[in-house]
């Protein structure tokens, strides 16, 4: 570049000359030497001598002008490979993130507070930056909402330069369980992820270390595999680690496209080897005595005892692109096993003090997402949430039994609209059918609200932005 | 009241477009921009109710616009990456049609008055390495080499580095041009310069002669070197869509690979599909 602009620059006072009449002129002249000479008077002569005297200082002046010009370029260069190096290291940071307001409107009364049934909603507010090395990767994502800033994502991610095929993470990300834990929630089709997987993976993250292989276009059939088993704390993102007891988490998957026939087929299987340790000497489980299920303590019990919390999962997706309409897709997810709760609730065992409620659990979910144009979509999803197998609704609520509402089913079929205004607006209707197990007639108290299905189907509109 | 005025002129915009007949978007590839601008001219030319709207802007940003679905159709001179069929999967359902719409010569440009006449595929990967830094060393002269090369966002460039470079990252000397014109016209003016790009471009500048290895001869890329395959360096150009075409838009697909559309590619440099 440089020497193509210095010829330019160079060749301006031969253009100078050239186009200057009396340039010519006297260049004419003193190219013919004496013939011209012998003809002319000496004041022309003494003119003639100072108007070339006068164009070589023009023309030394152009030249020093050029030299200059030439050192800016260089010094312009020098600033431009700068400005490059400096804008190679900022395209490796990324910064993204999306908000998620919305309106909720529920069909029991009291649902929200004592005295709503309907509500504006700060959802999700991400903030996600991502430092992406040759082979390294930093993550560090926030929410922030009104009720707090948590971390979402706080990871680093090694990968090797031989295969780019194996990386080693280490931090807070999703656990490697399933399907539905590691879609994004900026993309899930419908408001929120199934009962099931809120109670089971809360907040979708844990705390811990991965290895993962991702077969690359390169290792041919191994491309499909995309394997990722770690160990974690098994007490989500929110709480540190309470004991020495590390969780396996693993998931095996497989992706088949067949690019002919614009399908694909998708699947897991996924393990969760888990242990949780009692501080409290309180530690119950699901029992049958006289023809009633109960919730008994267990005896013999030592501090610092542990308990399995175990889990296995299987997933499927099928897309197909469906001529005229758009893409589909269906997928289907089956969790079961032994699962820690707080006693007295389903939820996660994180060292709460009540001690702890040994279950058999099981969730599963079927879903269709149809793509109607470039625009629209609909979803259509029923999952089920079973928070004790071993006890089925007509024995919740029997006269003789201590089971409670948390342990009787829960399903809902959602259905939602999505509109994709552009790439970065998204607004969804959705309303979800919320349905309970039966208990039994004789339940009393506030489980005999239980013994009918119960009005909690809810309203939900959302709008996403995300850059 | 701005939702309401954004409302209003999707609403104008809708009625017109269909008072105007079918738009059909195109973006992706510079390397297929020309052949792109051709097709869509020779169409509408023909089918006056049907615009054809093209772009540029690199593979990568046709194959963004086509996932954010801000693109019809997608220009790309290298095929879709699996991470972007995933993108595409998880918006739309769909893996993407990948239709093959015609075959280039993926060439390397000297200018005219270089002395070097062929190169390996080993000493074009050393030289955009860095390994190599002087023409010397491959038979030209004792000058230094100046890479000129495309930017990251190119297929061009995604294809050249993964074929040629095996996968090796480009030499950080390497200036990135914004398009295989601008390739060119740098080649054209730097008797050290070597730079790659379609064969449509190649005006100003000579071709080297690729040779697999040192054993194999030269060969230019020509339409029969690309058909006979003693050109190593060939790729195809493809069109990506959403989902399988329908109406106007199969329509127009068709007509591309027809003859009559590949006549096209062959006057615009590049060769048929078949």
């Amino acid at each position: 570049m440089t020497r193509i602009i210095w010829a330019t620059l160079v060749s301006i006072p031969t253009l100078i000359i050239a186009q200057t009449g009396d340039t010519g002129a006297t260049a004419d002249t003193v190219s013919r030497g004496s013939t011209v000479m012998d003809g002319a008077s000496s004041g022309e002569v003494d003119s003639l001598a100072a108007r070339v005297s006068g164009l070589e200082a023009k023309t030394a002046a152009v030249g020093e002008k050029v030299g200059n010009m030439e050192a800016t370029l260089v010094a312009g260069e020098e600033a431009f490979a700068e400005v490059k190096t400096t804008v190679g290291k900022l395209a490796k940071i990324k910064v993204g993130g999306y908000i998620q307001a919305q309106w909720e409107y529920a069909e029991n009364a009291g649902a929200f507070t004592a005295t709503s049934q309907e509500r504006f909603r700060m959802r999700r507010a991400r903030l996600k930056t991502t430092y992406q090395g040759a082979m390294s990767k930093y993550v560090l994502e926030f929410d922030a909402l009104p009720t707090g800033l948590s971390v979402k994502d706080a990871n680093a991610t090694i990968t090797e330069p031989w295969l780019n095929a194996f990386s080693f993470e280490g931090g807070i990300m999703d656990r490697p369980f399933g399907f539905e834990v590691g879609y994004s929630s900026s993309a899930i089709e419908v408001p929120e992820r199934t009962k099931g997987s809120n109670v089971l993976m809360p907040g979708e993250k844990d705390m811990g270390f991965a290895f993962i292989f991702k077969g690359t276009e390169q290792m041919g059939p191994l491309e499909m595999l995309d394997v990722k088993f770690g160990a974690f704390t098994g007490m989500g993102s929110g709480a540190n680690e309470n004991d020495d007891e590390k969780d396996f988490i693993g998931r095996l998957g497989l992706a088949v496209p067949v690019y002919d026939l614009n399908l694909a087929i998708d699947g897991g299987f996924s393990l969760y080897l888990g242990k949780v340790t009692d501080t409290t000497l309180k530690v119950s489980q699901t029992q049958k005595a006289n023809g009633n299920y109960t919730w008994a303590g267990k005896s013999n019990l030592k501090r610092l005892d542990t308990y399995d919390r175990n889990l296995m999962g299987v997933d499927a997706q099928i897309y197909y692109d469906i001529p005229v309409i758009g893409g589909i897709s269906l997928r289907g997810e089956y969790w079961w096993g032994d699962w820690a709760s707080t006693a007295g609730s389903y939820n996660l065992y994180t060292g709460d003090a009540k001690g702890i409620y040994l279950r058999e659990v099981a969730s599963w979910y079927l879903m269709a997402v149809q793509n109607i144009g470039a625009s629209n979509q609909i979803a259509v999803r029923y999952d089920l949430f079973d928070p004790n197998t071993q006890v089925g609704g007509d024995d919740i609520g029997k006269a003789g039994a201590n089971l409670n509402e948390n342990d009787a089913a829960l399903s809902t079929l959602g259905l939602a609209w999505n509109y994709f205004w552009d790439d970065a607006v998204r607004f969804t209707l959705a309303y979800d059918i919320n349905r309970n197990e039966k208990v039994n007639a004789a339940a009393t108290g506030s489980l005999s609200k239980w013994e009918d299905d119960f009005d909690n189907n809810q309203w939900t509109f959302r709008m996403q932005v995300k850059f | 009241m701005n939702l309401f005025i954004k409302a209003m002129t999707a609403g104008a915009f809708a009625a017109s477009t269909l008072l105007a007949g079918t738009v059909i978007t195109v973006k992706g590839s510079d390397t297929m921009v020309i052949l792109a601008q051709r097709w869509a001219e020779a169409y509408m030319a023909a089918h006056p109710d049907i615009t054809i709207q093209v772009t540029g802007g690199g593979s990568g940003t046709g194959i963004s616009a086509l996932i954010n679905g801000t693109a019809d159709i997608c220009n790309a001179s290298r095929p879709m990456k699996g991470s972007e069929r995933e993108k595409l999967k998880q918006r739309f359902n769909s893996l993407g049609i990948e239709i093959k719409s015609a075959k280039d010569g993926l060439s390397v440009y000297l200018d005219e008055a270089n002395p070097v006449e062929e190169l390996t595929l080993d000493q074009l990967k050393g030289i955009y390495t860095g390994k190599i830094t002087n023409w010397k060393d491959v038979g030209g002269k004792d000058e230094k080499i100046v890479l000129y090369g495309r930017e990251n966002n190119s297929g061009t460039y995604v294809y050249f580095r993964d074929f040629v470079l095996k996968g090796k990252d480009f030499s950080a000397t390497m200036l990135s041009l914004p398009g295989t014109a601008a390739v060119v016209n740098a080649v054209s003016k730097d008797v050290n310069g070597i730079g790659f790009g379609g064969a449509a471009y190649a005006q100003g500048v000579k071709f080297v002669k690729v040779k697999k290895d040192a054993n194999t001869p030269g060969a230019e890329p020509n339409a029969e070197n690309i058909k006979n395959g003693s050109y190593p360096i060939t790729r195809y150009l493809y069109m990506y869509l959403r989902s399988k075409p329908t109406g106007d838009m199969k329509k127009y697909i068709d007509w591309t690979l027809s003859p009559e559309g590949q006549e096209i590619v062959t006057k615009v440099g590049y060769f048929p599909t078949k």
